[in-house]
């Protein structure tokens, strides 16, 4: 690994409204970015490393399906699986795109 | 116990299960589909290329029909194929296009007069005919014969993805989505639905039906590089094999596909190449013709995979930080045509890999693909040894790909079993009735029920995303391209001992309800099964055919091998499936095995080839005035259903 790998911060809307008590709220991880890393692979990395409960859908990984979309930093949605990492920053935020009024949350 | 009654259950909300519910509906049987997401996301959606079918309506296609289909299909698979499934395939494949136009696929169209295309590397004017103008065109693709690929754009699944999945909800039939198959219901033979996870609440539900039908996709997730979808992990294969009842067919069949982006592994079509695009080394040299004067870049999918890697074992290929490759070129074909045809190549290639193809080569290398293998149906895609059990699309090993599926060929299967199935599962659903006992549905919920209470309460144990990627990086390394017997018999010592393993996930996120953890806790040792079945049958099979070329073992063996694997797993607690194997038939063949025409031809022939060559030409000479279908009839009588049996029209031919 490089020594210039930065490390990026991902701030993510946590709430699963199927578990008890359970409250709309933002969890900030923390990764090291690789070379050519997209949000899709950075989001399965925290998963399988950091937090195994965190939801995100996936299905072609491609930019095709549309699977991926979410609200990406401020406002701006976009496809996760095609988002380097470099884009939007070394911070992060990942809200739902669906009924939310994620602009709210993020401000 | 939440139980849910129908007739006709489909698991898999992609293009075939999508073909089958439609079928059964329209036949006036309650149906319900099930999928892991909304079914327009399905793996389907991803197909670029096309869709082959003999429509001979462009100047390149000039002379198709269903038997030059058939036999480039036969060719393609090695001879390992059905032949009466794929006779059945390429009878009925013009009418499913056809019916798709009908239903909203805006197909791509010929157009009359001059065009400037880009054959082997040179431009060529082709004219098209006037009277064509306006039909469903084509382009060339891999192993065929004419120009049979039919498209729109590169955006070919997506299309037929949307009129299926819009067919569906205009005939009401419900898709339950975020649903996962976990198991089969069954009893003395006979399937009667299955037990499904809600994977939002985590609620099992007991989806109990008459006739039940697998459509769940390849298996292309048990490598770590696949150019298919993240949900592709063959779940739906692995619950037809834990009955213990149900076999797989041909599971060591596995596609690379040539072009495939480095290093995520997305898909550039063989489009590309179908298109005019060439294969270029580290020189900047083209290479294929080298290996395949004849067909080049355009030989079938699994010879220039092979060829492609043997130029870059001789130190030809492009190095990188994340292995050698080669380059893709189509910046020959120019901006006007891959902004049109191409495109969602071109979005893939500024995206992944930030770069320009209409300007840059894209870095590309063979990586897994397609799952020939699959749950092994019969021609009416019924297990022969579970009563109602249906398979159909990837899933299934239908069996018209035999060791090696032509392009285009697979969403055109997806469709085509999609109509045969469905009307064989209407059959079923119309002549049997549902004998099944509460009891034993009992049963089958409580043993799912237990085998997730106890991943919930286990405290130590094993990691499961771990064991998956242990088990990717395995199939990567062990059952790959090229194979041999040392590095498959370690595969499938270390399978053994993941399978093991897998039988003592622990978990970090103990609930039960909508938790990705579980999702894969109930997966990997299913996939760690099915790529058992992979690696074991692939160690058996002391041949090489289609896509499993053995370096061992490198001459097609007819004598010994024309024959199908068909793998079970009858005992749970085992760690090695049971093989057997189905002899295919030389003397029911309508077209008896021979070369293909790649590299030098050491098959070994079968002592029936002769004989039945012989016998053909006496059934065609005692039937002088036999035209064609006379002769399918002859040589390959096929269980086509009654409604697709018509001639398919061409023009300029009409229906002979
Ligand atoms: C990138 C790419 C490009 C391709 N391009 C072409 C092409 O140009 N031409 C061609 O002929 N072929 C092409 N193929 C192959 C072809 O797309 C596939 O073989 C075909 O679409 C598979 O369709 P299917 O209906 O069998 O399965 P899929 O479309 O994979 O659908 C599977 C369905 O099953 C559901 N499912 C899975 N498991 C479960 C479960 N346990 N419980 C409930 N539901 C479940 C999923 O949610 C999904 O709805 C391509 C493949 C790839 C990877
Ligand atoms: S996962 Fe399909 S578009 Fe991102």
């Amino acid at each position: 690994m490089d020594d210039q790998a930065r490390v990026l911060k991902f701030q993510i809307f946590r709430y699963n409204p199927q578990k008890k008590g359970d409250k709309p709220r933002m969890v900030t991880y923390e990764i090291t970015e690789a070379p050519g890393m997209t949000i899709f692979i950075a989001l399965n990395e925290i998963r399988e490393t950091q937090d195994p409960s965190l939801q995100f859908d996936f299905v072609c990984r491609a930019g095709i399906c549309g699977s991926c979309a979410m609200v990406i930093t401020c406002g701006q949605p976009d496809l996760a699986c095609r988002t380097p990492t470099a884009a939007p920053g070394r911070e992060i935020k990942s809200l739902p795109l669906p009924g939310f009024n994620s602009s709210e949350i993020c401000r | 116990m939440k139980v849910i009654y129908t007739d006709s259950l489909v698991i898999g909300g992609g293009l075939a299960g999508l073909r089958v519910a439609i079928a059964s509906m329209q036949r006036g049987f309650d149906t319900i589909v099930l999928s892991l997401i909304p079914a327009k996301r399905s793996h389907s959606a991803a197909a670029q290329g096309g869709m082959q079918a003999s429509l001979g309506a462009c100047v390149k296609g000039d002379g198709d029909d269903e038997d030059v289909h058939f036999g480039d299909t036969v060719k393609g698979s090695d001879w390992g194929c059905d032949q009466d499934v794929a006779r059945m395939f390429v009878n009925t494949a013009p009418k499913a296009i056809r019916q798709l136009a009908a239903w909203g696929v805006p197909w791509s169209r010929v157009r009359g007069g001059d065009r400037e295309v880009i054959i082997n590397g040179e431009k060529v004017t082709i004219t098209e005919k006037h009277e064509a103008h306006g039909l469903i065109s084509a382009r060339d693709f891999g192993g065929t014969k004419k120009w049979r690929t039919c498209f729109t754009s590169d955006g070919t699944g997506h299309t037929m993805l949307y009129a299926m999945d819009n067919k569906a909800i205009q005939l009401g039939i419900p898709v339950h989505e975020r649903k996962e198959a976990v198991a089969l219901i069954h009893e003395d033979g006979v399937c009667y639905g299955a037990i499904v996870r809600d994977l939002i609440t985590g609620e099992l539900i007991a989806y109990v039906a008459k006739a039940t039908t697998i459509a769940t996709g390849g298996y292309g997730r048990l490598y770590a590089v696949s150019t298919n979808a993240v949900i592709s992990e063959g779940i739906g294969t692995a619950i037809a094999l834990e009955t213990g009842v149900a076999a797989l067919g041909n599971m060591e069949a596995v596609q690379f596909h040539p072009t495939a982006i480095v290093p995520v592994g997305i898909l550039t079509t063989e489009g590309c190449r179908g298109d005019g695009g060439l294969l270029l080394d580290k020189d900047g040299y083209r290479f294929m013709p080298d290996y395949e004067p004849d067909k080049k870049e355009l030989a079938s999918r699994d010879v220039v995979s092979r060829r492609m890697t043997e130029h870059m074992r001789k130190g030809k290929g492009v190095p990188s930080p994340y292995g050698d490759h080669l380059w893709l070129d189509i910046t020959l074909l120019g901006r006007k045509h891959i902004e049109k045809n191409l495109r969602e190549v071109k979005e893939i290639c500024e995206y992944f890999l930030g770069i320009d193809p209409v300007k840059e080569y894209i870095p590309v290398r063979p990586t897994q693909h397609y799952s020939m293998g699959g749950v092994r149906t019969n021609a009416t895609g019924e297990s022969p040894t579970l009563k109602g059990l249906f398979s159909a699309g990837e899933a299934a090993c239908w069996d018209m790909h035999g060791f090696n599926r032509l392009g285009g060929n697979s969403v055109a299967e997806t469709v085509v079993a999609g109509m045969i199935v469905g009307e064989f599962v209407a059959d079923y659903c119309e002549t049997s009735s549902l004998n099944v006992s509460t009891s034993t549905i009992e049963h089958f919920v409580k043993r799912e029920e237990k085998k997730i209470a106890d991943l919930l309460v286990r405290d130590y144990g094993e990691n499961p995303y771990e064991l998956k990627a242990e088990m990717q990086q395995i199939m990567m390394d062990k059952v790959g391209i090229f194979r041999n017997g040392p590095h498959l018999e370690q595969a499938v010592e270390e399978l053994q001992v993941l399978n093991q393993r897998a039988r003592s996930i622990a978990l970090r996120n103990r609930i039960s309800s909508s938790n990705p953890e579980l999702v894969e806790a109930i997966r990997v040792p299913k996939m760690i099964k099915l790529a058992l079945c992979v690696a074991y049958g692939a160690m058996l099979r002391t041949e090489s055919r289609g896509a499993h070329a053995r370096e061992d073992y490198p001459e097609r063996n007819d004598r010994d091998w024309l024959k199908r694997t068909l793998t079970i797993w009858p005992d749970e607690s085992a760690d090695l499936p049971d093989v057997s194997y189905e002899d295919l038939d030389v003397m029911k063949m309508e077209m008896p095995p021979g070369s293909r025409g790649y590299g030098v031809d050491n098959t070994i022939l079968h002592p029936d080839t002769e004989k039945r060559i012989a016998e053909i030409e006496e059934i065609k000479k005692a039937n002088p005035k036999a035209d064609r279908f006379a002769l399918h009839q002859l040589l390959n009588p096929t269980p086509i259903p009654e409604k697709f049996k018509g001639k398919n029209e061409r023009i300029g031919r009409g229906y002979k």
